[in-house]
C-alpha cells in the first residue's frame, strides 16, 4: 500500500515538473506579438473613395494584439505556478546545463545541423552521394550498427531516387559529379 | 459507370493499392501517423490526376487509421493517436493469447464503421452543400473561426495554447501577397515567400520532422524493433462476436461520424467518446479495460467512421475536420479543386469519385489489413532509428519535389523546429495547420464583409445564421469555464 502511495506521489511530482515550462514561452510570445505589430505598422493603408477600409495591416494587427495579450496571460500563469511550487524550480542556468549534458538534446541539434548541411551537400555532390552520407551519419548517431547504417542508407536513397527521380521525373540534384537516376 | 471505369484504370488503381499498403506500413509503425502518411503521399500524388491523387490519400489514411491498432494490440504502443483507445482491451486480449482475434475483430469493425461513416457522408453532404450556398462572407468568417476554436478546444493539451497555435497559423497564412491589394507582407525580400509559406513543406516539418526530433531525444527506444510476435487470424471466428455486439458497432460508428464531423475533433477523440459511451451503455461495464470484446469493437468502429465524418465539413464548407482532412483540403487546392458547396455543382464527377473510392477502400481494407497483420506479426520490424532516417529523407525530398525548391527544405526544417518546440510546451499542432489552411478564408471574408458594410461589424451578428455561428463560437470558447463557475457557486453553502 505504501509502495503504491509512493508511486503515486512520484508520478504526480513528475507531472508537475513536466508541466513546469519556465518563462521562455511567454517571452517568445510577447516578442512575436511586438514584432508582428511593428511589421504591420509598416504596411500601407487601404483607402478607397476617401474612406479608410480594412487593408493589409488590419488582420495582422489584430493577431499582434492577441499575441501580446496571450503573452501577459501566459506570464501570469507562469508566475502563479512558480509561487505555488513546493520544490524550487531549476534556474535557467541549471536548465541550460541539463540540456547541454543530455544525449537526446545533442541528437536533436545534430540532426537539425546535418539537415541544414544536407541542402548544400546534395547541391554539390548530388542527391545519391549526399543522401547516403547524410543518412549513414544520422543512423550512426542514432546508435545503429555501422554495417546496418551503410546498407540501409544505400537501399533507402536508391529507392527514393528511383521513385522520385525516375517515376515522377523530379529533377533531383546531380551535383558536380553529375550522378543521378 | 464512368466513375467506375475511371477508378479501374491502372493509372488510378495501382497507386491506390500501393498507397493502401503504404498506409498499413505507416499506421503500424510507431512514430509514423496517418497524418504523416498523408503528408508524405501528397508530394507524390502531385504528379498524378486529381482522382488518382485522392484515391492514394483516401486509401492511405483509412488503412493507416486501422493499422495503428496493430502495434496498439501487440505492443501497447498506438501506431497513430486514433489507436490510443484501442490499447485498453486489445492489448489485454493479446496478453491472454487472443491478439489475432482482437485484431480480426478490430479490422472488421473498422471496415463496417468506415462504411457507415461514408454512407452518412454521401447522404448528408449534398443537402448540406445546398444550404451552404446561401452563406455570405459573415457566415464563412464565423464558420472559419468556429472551426479553429473547436480544433483548439478538443485538441490534446491546454485549450488556451490551442487558440495560440491557431492564431499562429493565421499569422503564417498572412505571409505573401495581400489577398485584396496585392501588397507583399512579411516576405523580407524573399521572392519564394511572395506566394506564401508552402503548405506541404510546413506540414511535413510539423508532423514529420518534429516527430523524428521527439524520438531522437529519447535514446532508450532507438534500437527497439516494432513487432516480434505472430498471431492467428480467423475472419469467420470474429463474425459471431460482431453479431452479438451489433448495436455497439452501429452506435459507435454513428458517434464516430458525428464526432469526426466536428471541426478539429478527429478520429482519436471519436474513438474515446465511443469507448466511453459503450462502457456506460454496456451490461458488463466492469469488463472494460480487461480484454472485453465490446472494448475492442467500440473504439475501432468509431475511428474509421470519424475519418469519414471529418470529410463532411471539409467537402461541404472547405473546413477540415481534423489534421488529415486539413492536408486533404490543401492537396485539393493544389489539384485545382476548391472544396466548398460549389464543388458539388462544378466538379460533381470528382465528388462521386471520392464517394466511390471511400466505399471501395472500406472493402479493400479487409484484404490490406489481413496482409498487414500477418506481415507485422511475423517479421521482426525495422528498428526505430532506421524508420527515423527514412522519414527524414522522405521529408526532405518530399518538400523539394513539389516546386523543385531548396528553399522549401529550409521551410520544412523551420516548421520541424517550431513543431518540436510547440509539442514540448503542450501547444497542440492541429490548430496551427488549420489556421494556416483557414487563414486566407477567414481574413478574406472578414475584410470583404467589412468593405460591404462600410466598416460596420453589426451585420456579422444580426444575420440569422451568422448569429447562430457566433453564439456557437462563444459557447465553444466560454461555455465550459462559465458552467464550471456556476457549478462552483451553486456548491458553495
Amino acid at each position: 500500500m505504501s509502495n503504491a502511495n509512493n508511486e503515486n506521489t512520484v508520478s504526480e511530482s513528475t507531472q508537475i515538473d513536466r508541466k513546469h515550462y519556465g518563462p521562455t514561452f511567454p517571452i517568445l510570445l510577447g516578442a512575436l506579438g511586438a514584432w508582428t505589430l511593428y511589421l504591420s505598422a509598416q504596411l500601407p493603408d487601404f483607402i478607397q473613395r476617401g474612406r479608410q477600409l480594412p487593408g493589409p495591416r488590419y488582420f495582422p494587427t489584430i493577431l499582434g494584439i492577441f499575441f501580446c495579450v496571450a503573452a501577459v496571460v501566459e506570464l501570469v500563469r507562469y508566475l502563479r505556478q512558480r509561487r505555488n511550487r513546493t520544490v524550487p524550480a531549476p534556474s535557467i542556468r541549471q536548465r541550460a546545463f541539463a540540456v547541454m549534458q543530455d544525449w537526446g538534446s545533442h541528437s536533436v541539434v545534430l540532426i537539425l545541423a546535418s539537415l541544414i548541411v544536407f541542402v548544400p551537400l546534395i547541391r554539390y555532390v548530388g542527391f545519391i552521394a549526399g543522401g547516403i552520407v547524410f543518412s549513414a551519419l544520422v543512423m550512426l548517431r542514432l546508435r545503429a550498427k555501422w554495417y546496418n547504417a551503410i546498407i540501409l542508407s544505400v537501399v533507402v536513397v536508391l529507392v527514393i531516387a528511383v521513385v522520385f527521380g525516375m517515376l515522377f521525373r523530379v529533377p533531383l540534384p546531380r551535383g558536380a559529379f553529375g550522378i543521378a537516376l | 459507370m464512368d466513375v467506375v471505369v475511371q477508378l479501374l484504370h491502372p493509372s488510378v488503381l495501382v497507386p491506390w493499392m500501393l498507397a493502401m499498403l503504404f498506409g498499413i506500413f505507416a499506421g503500424a509503425t510507431p512514430g509514423l501517423t496517418a497524418t504523416m502518411a498523408t503528408a508524405l503521399i501528397v508530394p507524390i500524388s502531385y504528379y498524378m490526376s486529381p482522382v488518382a491523387g485522392l484515391a492514394m490519400i483516401i486509401g492511405a489514411t483509412f488503412t493507416a487509421i486501422f493499422a495503428g491498432d496493430i502495434p496498439a494490440t501487440f505492443l501497447r504502443i498506438p501506431g497513430t493517436p486514433a489507436s490510443s483507445a484501442a490499447i485498453l482491451d486489445g492489448f489485454e486480449m493479446n496478453r491472454r493469447g487472443k491478439g489475432g482475434f482482437a485484431l480480426t475483430l478490430d479490422l472488421l469493425c473498422s471496415s463496417i464503421g468506415g462504411l457507415i461513416g461514408v454512407a452518412i457522408l454521401i447522404m448528408v453532404a449534398p443537402p448540406l452543400a445546398r444550404i451552404a450556398l446561401r452563406f455570405s462572407s459573415a457566415e464563412y468568417f464565423w464558420l472559419g473561426l468556429f472551426g479553429l476554436s473547436m480544433s483548439a478546444v478538443v485538441s490534446k493539451g491546454n485549450t488556451f495554447r490551442g487558440i495560440i497555435a491557431a492564431a499562429f497559423g493565421l499569422l503564417i497564412s498572412t505571409v505573401g501577397m495581400d489577398v485584396t491589394t496585392g501588397h507583399p507582407r512579411f516576405t523580407f525580400g524573399q521572392l519564394e515567400l511572395l506566394s506564401g509559406v508552402g503548405f506541404i513543406p510546413a506540414m511535413i516539418g510539423l508532423f514529420g520532422l518534429s516527430e523524428v526530433l521527439k524520438l531522437a531525444s529519447d535514446p532508450a527506444t532507438l534500437n527497439v524493433p516494432s513487432i516480434t510476435q505472430s498471431a492467428k487470424i480467423s475472419l469467420l471466428g470474429a463474425l459471431p462476436a460482431i453479431w452479438r455486439h451489433k448495436i455497439t458497432v452501429i452506435r459507435s460508428a454513428l458517434i464516430g461520424t458525428f464526432t469526426g464531423s466536428l471541426p478539429g475533433a478527429g478520429a482519436d477523440i471519436a474513438a474515446w467518446v465511443a469507448y466511453g459511451v459503450s462502457k456506460k451503455a454496456s451490461r458488463e461495464p466492469e469488463k472494460f479495460g480487461s480484454g472485453s470484446e465490446e472494448g475492442v469493437i467500440a473504439p475501432t468502429s468509431a475511428n474509421n467512421a470519424g475519418l469519414a465524418g471529418a470529410w463532411i465539413p471539409a467537402l461541404v464548407f472547405g473546413i477540415p475536420g481534423d489534421a488529415v482532412t486539413a492536408i486533404v483540403v490543401g492537396a485539393m487546392l493544389m489539384y485545382g479543386l476548391r472544396p466548398g458547396p460549389l464543388i458539388f455543382e462544378q466538379s460533381r464527377e470528382i465528388v462521386d469519385s471520392i464517394f466511390m473510392i471511400a466505399v471501395v477502400t472500406q472493402i479493400l481494407l479487409i484484404g490490406a489489413g489481413l496482409l498487414g497483420i500477418r506481415a507485422f506479426s511475423r517479421i521482426l520490424r525495422l528498428p526505430r532509428n532506421a524508420v527515423m532516417v527514412i522519414v527524414l529523407l522522405f521529408s526532405a525530398v518530399g518538400s523539394f519535389a513539389l516546386e523543385n525548391s531548396f528553399f522549401d527544405i529550409y521551410v520544412m526544417i523551420a516548421f520541424g523546429i517550431i513543431g518540436f518546440y510547440m509539442e514540448k510546451n503542450d501547444v497542440p499542432l492541429p490548430p496551427l495547420i488549420l489556421g494556416l489552411i483557414l487563414g486566407p478564408m477567414v481574413e478574406r471574408n472578414l475584410r470583404v464583409g467589412l468593405v460591404r458594410t462600410h466598416g460596420d461589424f453589426l451585420p456579422f451578428f444580426t444575420r440569422p445564421i451568422s448569429a447562430v455561428l457566433a453564439a456557437a463560437l462563444f459557447i465553444t470558447l466560454f461555455g465550459g469555464p462559465i458552467w464550471n463557475l456556476i457549478k462552483g457557486r451553486l456548491k458553495q453553502p
